[in-house]
């Protein structure tokens, strides 16, 4: 069981991720920007943080970058939900800090395989 | 484990609808000669967030539709294509496919291809029109039975052509980088999940591993070769290492069959020569899909990525903060709002029994009561509070309407809106629609004039039509204004002679000639236009404006405009009531629609031509509708001076009339509740409430009683 | 194969499912009866809040724990004569679905008399009493325990239907 924040400004996709997530055994929280996930991530000690990447106030890139520089979220694996196959956003939240990506749409099942590489 | 993902569609439509207004209201304001790159970034990010949703649960119509407008907004973001009106149009046109689309996968179905290709094919002509980039193929929709792993289960064309066999293994060098973990790639996860695969062999080396002075904690160190004992297809290992691929260097050899073990031992160097070729295959993207999408978006021809989000960001970071919001089902709000209504009178029975001699007395009682009286009032304003959503939800559709049908008329009008932010009940902003939907088009359509009219009329070539919300005193007021021809209060009268709504000989002034537009049967174009007239009358406008307990006002200035007030109680729950005694009855006059009470002198009354009475109060005379007659009170004295009793001054839609009462009671704030429920609708009666002793009163409609008033005065006109 | 008398007994079995509760109540001379189904509660008189332009049968509105509910007078609404309200006098009030909700009416009636177990089955219809409009809103008779009951149509009598 890992604690995990799920950041989307999509309501339907951070309900999806975090209840499949909490249906796999994992505690969620939940953002809707980046900026909003900073704050909370620095306020707490996460496992994981799956985010989504193009949010307003704060795109997931920039949170990522910034969550990286924290000392408490160096090794921390950090996924972006992503539609662009496209290679630049995959380097450029890799350059940025990310430990990788799942690409959108994705179900459940996927989510789940996923998360549990990640987590070991 | 399973996750029905149906659960989520109620959620996804809310923000997909709430993401189609972003868009549309995106497209209105843009100003396509000088477009802010953040309007465009908001309205990518609605289209690509709807994009994503729909393609996640299934809706392969909205997730194609999406991804088409998706490439074409992503070029006008990266400055690879213009903008301008025609674009702008093809893309509002987009607005009401993704609409329609939506609307139909609300009830799990489809567009049929020949409407799609409707709403779509504006778009695809429109990227191919361009010399630009190909839009990448469409997009993937996930289903539920996709393999989790993602793998495809195909042996890669040139491993099995270079050799004319399969591979029975692997051979793979990974050599992470430094700063690998510290992105949260773990170098044994990887392993780990190589070892799914088959029975793996690892070996590492650890040469690299600094003296302990030089020893960097956060940093990787070691390199592995494992070999797979067993066959996978390359893309599958590929898959695993595709996160850091970037971030190691990784050969992947196959292993042949031929190859006995001493031989594999006595070619090291073939294997060295292997892991170069691996490596440059790595560090040229090839996994599948991936050539086109770079194609589309080639490094060298837009800023870099890391620059174009810093750019952004203090222009959003700016930006309002998105308060936080829960989504309730009405019916529990509502459910709630009874519930403090109960309460309100349980408050008010308590107040009254307080007033019993023996308790006057007991101060603390008689604290405790009043604080539960401004307790229970707090309580149900913030209980109401909930049921108010910003008049914008109305508003909304404004811009494109006027934009549209001003292009469809060759007009050129604006639209000018105020007060967005008002709030109304809910209620009210689903019943005002239609009617508003009706007289703004009224305006664009009959009011404004063609552009030849306005320079002939020395006017300015554009037109304007104004849209303000505002509260006044427990009201709110909605006016739909324009500087159009107006209205001519002769030709009005001549056509309602002419139609037979009124007599031939009938004199009106300049306001009742208005007046007549409200008329059933009555319409200010001889031939309804397909605009404006879709069997709507305003006649029904102002039936649904009553209905909602409000009032409407025209008034017209030949040549210079004209400006419909809608007045409307700003909730339908509570109001402020003056309560009048007839008799031993109680009745409930709303407060907002007083002007002022009074006890009039003999010298102030007057019997006009023995029928009709007024009272003359302050140069003007007013007419009395005496209420026990109105409302046949069984009893009264029908004949009782004015001067005995009181007369209530109301005002509806700017006509003053008096109400006789016998005696002022108290005023209070009351629930609303409806007689329709178990009983049916009463003439001059708006609906009930309860006292405070548990009796039920009635609420007076003083719109109902001045039609009342209104056929006492033809009767007077009859007789005169 | 079943025999004829297990098939006589499922008949009987049948007919005792089928007898349903009504509640009865006097009017006058007479005694009414009603389905229980759609009797919701009984309330004893209280005064009411008047209506104007309303039915002359019709009392006005009372307040049932924060509904508005109306009253009529059931002996004015089948033609006849007055009669002065005593502690006795009680409103039935009734739960009538109509196109998917319900409405709740009351009814005054003179006095309550029996909850009766009847079998519809055995209502005949009303004989022509030649009082009117009392044969307009019965349904039929039954007799129970040697006293004839006029099964009222309630929906008729509450312009309900």
């Amino acid at each position: 069981m890992a604690k995990i924040l799920a950041v989307d400004d999509s309501a339907s996709m951070r309900q999806m991720v975090s209840f499949t997530l909490k249906g796999a055994g994992h505690q969620v929280d939940e953002a809707s920007n980046g900026q909003e996930a900073l704050t909370k991530a620095k306020g707490d000690r996460y496992d994981l943080i799956i985010t989504d990447v193009n949010m307003p106030v704060m795109d997931g890139i920039t949170f990522i970058r910034n969550l990286r520089a924290e000392s408490a979220y160096k090794f921390t694996p950090m996924l972006m939900l992503t539609t662009e196959s496209g290679a630049d956003k995959k380097a450029e939240g890799k350059a940025a800090g990310a430990t990788g990506w799942i690409v959108k749409p994705f179900n459940p099942d996927q989510l789940v395989a996923t998360i549990k590489k990640v987590l070991g | 484990m399973s996750v029905d993902l149906s659960r989520f569609h109620g959620v996804f439509f809310e923000e997909s609808y709430e993401a189609v207004n972003t868009i549309e209201t995106g497209f209105l304001d843009i100003d396509v000669d000088n477009v802010d790159p953040e309007e465009i970034n908001t309205i990518f990010r609605a289209a690509h967030s709807i994009k994503g949703g729909s393609a996640t649960f299934g809706f392969t119509q909205v997730a194609e539709f999406t991804h088409v407008m998706e490439n074409l907004l992503d070029q006008i973001r990266e400055g690879k294509r213009g903008l301008n009106q025609d674009i702008v149009d093809v893309l509002l046109g987009s607005v009401d496919g993704l609409r329609a689309m939506l609307a139909s996968a609300k009830s799990n179905e489809q567009l049929d291809q020949e409407e799609f290709a409707a709403f779509i094919g504006p778009l695809d002509a429109l990227l191919d029109s361009n010399d630009g980039p190909k839009p990448t193929p469409t997009v993937s929709v996930t289903a539920a039975e996709t393999d989790p792993s993602g793998v495809t289960p195909e042996v890669s064309e040139d491993e099995a052509a270079a050799n004319g066999e399969t591979p029975v293994g692997w051979r793979i060098v990974f050599t992470p980088h430094k700063e690998m973990m510290q992105r949260g790639n773990d170098p044994l996860r990887l392993i780990r999940e190589l070892a799914e695969l088959g029975p793996c062999e690892v070996e590492s080396d650890a040469s690299l591993i600094p003296e302990w002075e030089h020893f960097e904690p956060l940093n990787s160190y070691i390199s592995w070769t494992i070999r797979l004992n067993k066959y996978a297809p390359r893309t599958s290992i590929e898959e695993i290492f595709s996160w850091v691929e970037d971030e190691c260097d990784l050969a992947i050899v196959p292993v042949l069959p031929e190859v006995s073990a001493p031989e594999a031992a006595a070619s090291n160097d073939a294997a060295a020569e292997s892991v170069m070729r691996g490596q440059q295959n790595v560090a040229t993207p090839v996994p599948a899909g991936r050539t086109e999408a770079e194609n589309s978006s080639p490094a060298e021809a837009s800023p870099s990525p890391a620059e174009k989000v810093t750019k952004a960001k203090p222009k959003a970071s700016s930006a309002p903060a998105e308060s936080q919001s829960i989504r309730v089902d009405l019916l529990k709000v509502d459910s709630l709002i009874n519930m403090v209504g109960e309460l309100v009178i349980t408050q008010s029975m308590l107040n009254m029994l307080s007033e019993d001699e023996d308790l006057q007395g007991n101060e603390r009682l008689q604290q405790g009561l009043l604080q539960l009286h401004r307790q229970t009032r707090a309580l149900q304003e913030g209980v109401m509070q909930i049921r108010m959503l910003p008049i914008s939800f109305c508003f909304n559709r404004f811009p494109r309407m006027v934009r549209d049908l001003s292009r469809q008329l060759s007009k050129d009008i604006e639209l000018v809106m105020s007060g967005e932010n008002t709030e109304v009940d809910k209620t009210v902003i689903e019943k005002i629609t239609d009617p508003l939907v009706h007289l703004v088009r009224n305006s664009v359509d009959h009011g404004i004039e063609t552009l030849d009219e306005r320079r002939a009329a020395g006017k300015s070539e554009n037109g304007t039509v104004y849209l303000r919300a505002y509260h006044q005193v427990g009201n709110i007021i909605i006016e739909v204004e324009d500087d159009g021809k107006g209205m001519d209060p002769d030709a009005l009268t001549a056509k309602a002679k002419r139609k037979g709504l009124i007599t031939e000989d009938a004199i009106l002034t300049d306001a009742q000639a208005l007046d007549l537009v409200f008329l059933p049967g009555f319409s200010t174009k001889e031939e309804a236009s397909d605009l404006s007239g879709r069997g709507v009358g305003m006649d029904v406008v102002k039936r649904n404006v009553q209905a909602l307990g409000g009032s409407i006002v025209l008034e017209s200035e030949l040549g210079q405009g004209t400006r419909f007030t809608i007045r409307l109680p700003l909730t339908l729950a509570i109001m402020d009531g003056q309560l009048v005694a007839i008799e031993d009855e109680v009745y409930v006059v709303p407060l907002v629609s007083i002007i002022e009470s009074l006890q009039p002198y003999q010298d102030m009354v007057n019997k006009v031509v023995g029928l009709q009475e007024t009272i003359k109060l302050r140069g003007q005379y007013l007419p009395v509708l005496r209420l026990a007659e109105a409302l046949q009170a069984p009893g009264a004295d029908y004949q009782k001076p004015l001067t005995e009793g009181i007369v209530v001054v109301v005002e509806h839609e700017n006509r003053r009339f008096g109400l006789f009462v016998d005696d002022l009671l108290s005023q209070q704030q009351i629930v609303i509740k409806t007689l329709d429920d178990n009983y049916r609708p009463v003439p001059g009666v708006s609906g009930a409430t309860i006292l405070g002793d548990g009796r039920v009163a009635l609420i007076l409609d003083v719109g109902g009683l001045a039609q009342l008033q209104n056929q006492a005065d033809m009767n007077y006109a009859d007789a005169g | 194969m079943q025999t004829q008398d297990e098939k006589q007994e499922e008949i009987d079995q049948e007919a005792v499912e089928e007898s349903e509760e009504f509640l009865t109540f006097r009017l006058g001379q007479e005694e009414y009866a009603v389905s229980i189904m759609r009797v919701k509660e009984i309330r004893a008189w209280e005064p009411v809040t008047r209506v104007p332009h309303a039915k002359p049968w019709e009392c006005g509105l009372i307040n049932v724990r924060g509904a508005i509910v109306p009253i009529i007078d059931l002996r004015k609404r089948i033609g006849l004569a007055d009669l002065t309200y005593t502690k006795h006098t009680v409103v039935i009030m009734f739960g009538l679905e109509n196109a998917g909700r319900e409405r709740v009416q009351g009814a005054v009636v003179d006095a309550l008399t029996d909850v009766a177990r009847l079998l519809p089955s055995q209502v005949q219809p009303s004989p022509q009493l030649n009082r009117g409009r009392q044969v307009h809103f019965a349904q039929g008779v039954v007799e129970h325990e040697g006293r004839m009951i006029v099964m009222l149509d309630l929906l008729k009598a509450l312009d309900a239907g």
